[in-house]
C-alpha cells in the first residue's frame, strides 16, 4: 500500500531497483508496464517467560529482544495476466532464527482466465504454501491477530519445511450463488535443509542434511459473498530425504525418506465488532528409512484452537485464544510416552491461554502486548532449551511488540 | 402569567434538548464507539471508456482485487480514499457489504504472499477524480454528487 513516496522509501526503492522507471507519485507512476510496487515490514517485539525459552533466552531476569522480523517485497505487474513477486525476508527468532536474509517468495504469476464467474491462473517458483488461515503470511505481524501465531498449528519447530516451496502452483476460483469457492494446489520440492527439521525430527542436530522432496499441498475455500463466513481445508502431504554423513550411516535402514502429511480445517465468522476463528489440524511424521524412535514416529498428533477478537474502536482490538496440541492422539497426556522414554509426559501436549491487546497507532504502526499461560511444552524448540532438565510444565510468557510497515 | 409561559418555555426546551441531546448519543453509541453518524452517499466512477453498470459481486471482485480485468480484455486500475477514513468505511459498508477491515486483510495477504497487490491510495476527493479520469481502465468512489471533471457515475445492479 503506497500512499505516498517518503525520501526513506525512495532511498530503499533505488536500492532495491536500481534504475527502475519509479516515479514518487504512487504505483502505478509509471504511464507504461510494468507497474512496480514496494511494500515492507518491520516487527521488533520482546518476550519474557518465568520458565523455558521461547525465541531467545527469555527466561533471563532481562528477558529477550531476540524475536525481529524485517521484510521487503517488490511486486512487477507487466499485464493483468503476467506479474511477477519476490520478498526477502530477515527473521531473528532466538536459535531458529539468525537474522541472515532469505529469499521468502519468488515467483512468476500467470493467469489463463479472469472474468466475473471464474478464475485460473499458475504460480511458478518459490511459492508459500497455501495452508491454513495465516501460513503464507505467518511471518508479517500486520496479518495476524497477535505477535505468536497458534503454536499448535505454526509450529516454531518444523517452520522451515511448511513455509514456502519450489513449486508450480495451479489456482482458480468459481462465483456461485451464494459465494465464492476458490482452491490452489502446488507440486514441488519443500525447503527442507537447515538443522531445524533435524531438531524437529531427531531432537538433536545431526551432522548429515535433509533435502526435500516431490511433495503437495493444496486448499480449497468458501467464503460469503461479504466475507462474513470464510472457511477452508487444507492438505499437506510433504516429503524429505536425510542424507547421512560419512560417520552415521548406521542411522539408516534403507533410506532417509521422511513424510509429514496434515490435514486442517479452518474456520471463521466476522461481525463487525467481532472476528471468531477456529482451526482444527491431524498430522502424522512418519519414516520408514530412519531409525527414528518409535515413540515419536508414525504417530498421529491433533492440534486446535479457538480465537476471539473484539474491535473495542478503530484503535484498539482485544485479542483471546485457546489452543491445544497433542503429539499423540492416542496418549493425549503422555504417559504412555513417559512410561517407554523416562522422559517427562508434559513434553507430549500443550495448552496456551492467551489474552492480549492491539494499538493501531495509525496505518503504519501498530502495538501489541500479551500474555500466555501454558500448561506443557510439546510446541517449545529444542534449539532454546537445550538443557531439558531446566524445562518445566506449567509456564507463562509475556510479549510486547512494534511494527511498522510500508 | 407571560413570566409563568415564559417560564414552562423555558422548562419545555431545556427537556427538549435534553431529549435531542440523548438520541444523538444513543445513535452514535448504535454506531459504535468512535464512529460519526456523518450520513455519506458514496457515487462509483470510472474513467469514461468503462461500462456503465456492475453487479455489486463484480464490484466486490474488483474491490477485493482478485478480478483485475475489464469485459474486454483490458486492466482494471483501483483507486481507493484514505482506508482509515469516514468515506472509505462507508463505502465499504454501504456500497461493498464488507466490513473495512476484512477487505485491508485481503489486501494484506495479498501484498504479503505475493499473489497480488493493494489498490492504489489517494489522498483527496480531488485527486481521486483526476486519476480516474487520467487513467484508462480506472475505477473509484467519491462522497460528492456533483463533478467537475469527466469521470462516469455507474449503476450497481
Amino acid at each position: 500500500m503506497l500512499k505516498k513516496l517518503t525520501f526513506n522509501k525512495y532511498f530503499l526503492l533505488v536500492f532495491f531497483f536500481g534504475s527502475s522507471s519509479w516515479s514518487p507519485d504512487g504505483i502505478y507512476a509509471a504511464s507504461k508496464p510494468p507497474h512496480m510496487m514496494l511494500n515492507g515490514f518491520v516487527m521488533q517485539s520482546y518476550g519474557k517467560t518465568d520458565s523455558n525459552n521461547f525465541l531467545g533466552d527469555t527466561s533471563s531476569a532481562r528477558g529477550s529482544l531476540d524475536y525481529t522480523e524485517i521484510g521487503v517485497n517488490g511486486f512487477l505487474k507487466f499485464s493483468p495476466k503476467l506479474q511477477l513477486a519476490s520478498q526477502l525476508l530477515s527473521r531473528r527468532a532466538g536459535k531458529i532464527d539468525d537474522g541472515m536474509p532469505k529469499l521468502d517468495y519468488a515467483l512468476v504469476d500467470y493467469r489463463v482466465l479472469d472474468n466475473q464467474k471464474h478464475g485460473l491462473g499458475f504460480r511458478v517458483g518459490r511459492v508459500k504454501n497455501p495452508f491454513g488461515f495465516y501460513n503464507e503470511t505467518r511471518d508479517v505481524s500486520f496479518t495476524r491477530e497477535n505477535i505468536i501465531l497458534p503454536q499448535s498449528i505454526y509450529f516454531e519447530r518444523t517452520r522451515d519445511v511448511t513455509i514456502s516451496s519450489d513449486s508450480v502452483h495451479i489456482y482458480g476460483h468459481k462465483q456461485m450463488a451464494f459465494g465464492l469457492i476458490g482452491g490452489q494446489l502446488g507440486a514441488g520440492l519443500p525447503l527442507a535443509s537447515g538443522e531445524n527439521t533435524e531438531y524437529a525430527l531427531f531432537g538433536v542436530n545431526r551432522p548429515g542434511e535433509f533435502s526435500g522432496k516431490p511433495s503437495l499441498i493444496g486448499r480449497v475455500n468458501f467464503e460469503l459473498d461479504n466475507l462474513g463466513i470464510l472457511a477452508a481445508y487444507s492438505y499437506v502431504n510433504l516429503n524429505m530425504e536425510y542424507k547421512p554423513h560419512a560417520s552415521e550411516s548406521a542411522l539408516l535402514n534403507r533410506n532417509g525418506l521422511v513424510n509429514f502429511e496434515a490435514h486442517v480445517f479452518s474456520i471463521k465468522y466476522n461481525l463487525i465488532k467481532w472476528s471468531f476463528t477456529g482451526e482444527y489440524a491431524q498430522r502424522k511424521m512418519s519414516s520408514d528409512g530412519l531409525r527414528v524412535s518409535s515413540v515419536v514416529n508414525n504417530k498421529t498428533g491433533e492440534s486446535f484452537y479457538a480465537q476471539a477478537v473484539y474491535r473495542v474502536s478503530k484503535r484498539w482490538r482485544v485479542i483471546s485464544r485457546y489452543d491445544v496440541l497433542y503429539a499423540d492422539i492416542l496418549d493425549r497426556n503422555g504417559n504412555e510416552f513417559s512410561k517407554a522414554t523416562l522422559q517427562a509426559n508434559y513434553s507430549r501436549f500443550a495448552k496456551d491461554a492467551v489474552l492480549g491487546v492491539q494499538f493501531n497507532i495509525n496505518r503504519s504502526w501498530m502495538s501489541r502486548m500479551e500474555l500466555h499461560l501454558i500448561d506443557g511444552t510439546a510446541w517449545l524448540p529444542i534449539q532454546d532449551n537445550l538443557d531439558s532438565s531446566a524445562v518445566v510444565r506449567k509456564w507463562r510468557m509475556f510479549n510486547a511488540s512494534v511494527s511498522y510497515r510500508f | 402569567m407571560s413570566i409563568i409561559y415564559r417560564n414552562k418555555s423555558a422548562i419545555s426546551c431545556r427537556l427538549l434538548c435534553r431529549r435531542v441531546v440523548t438520541c444523538v448519543f444513543l445513535t452514535w453509541l448504535s454506531f459504535g464507539v468512535g464512529v460519526n453518524s456523518v450520513a455519506w452517499s458514496n457515487e462509483i466512477i470510472v474513467h469514461p471508456t468503462v461500462e456503465t453498470t456492475l453487479s455489486r459481486n463484480t464490484l466486490r471482485s474488483i474491490y477485493s482485487m482478485r478480478l483485475q480485468t475489464w469485459e474486454d480484455g483490458s486492466g482494471i486500475t483501483v483507486f481507493v480514499l484514505d482506508p482509515a477514513g469516514e468515506a472509505h468505511r462507508s463505502f465499504c459498508l454501504d456500497i461493498l457489504n464488507i466490513f473495512p477491515y476484512q477487505l485491508q486483510r485481503v489486501w494484506d495477504v495479498l501484498v504479503f504472499s505475493g499473489s497480488g497487490h493493494s489498490p492504489v491510495i489517494v489522498g483527496s476527493e480531488q485527486e481521486m477524480l483526476e486519476r480516474v479520469n487520467q487513467t484508462p481502465g480506472s475505477i473509484g468512489y467519491i462522497a460528492q454528487t456533483e463533478v467537475a471533471v469527466d469521470v462516469k457515475k455507474i449503476n450497481i445492479q
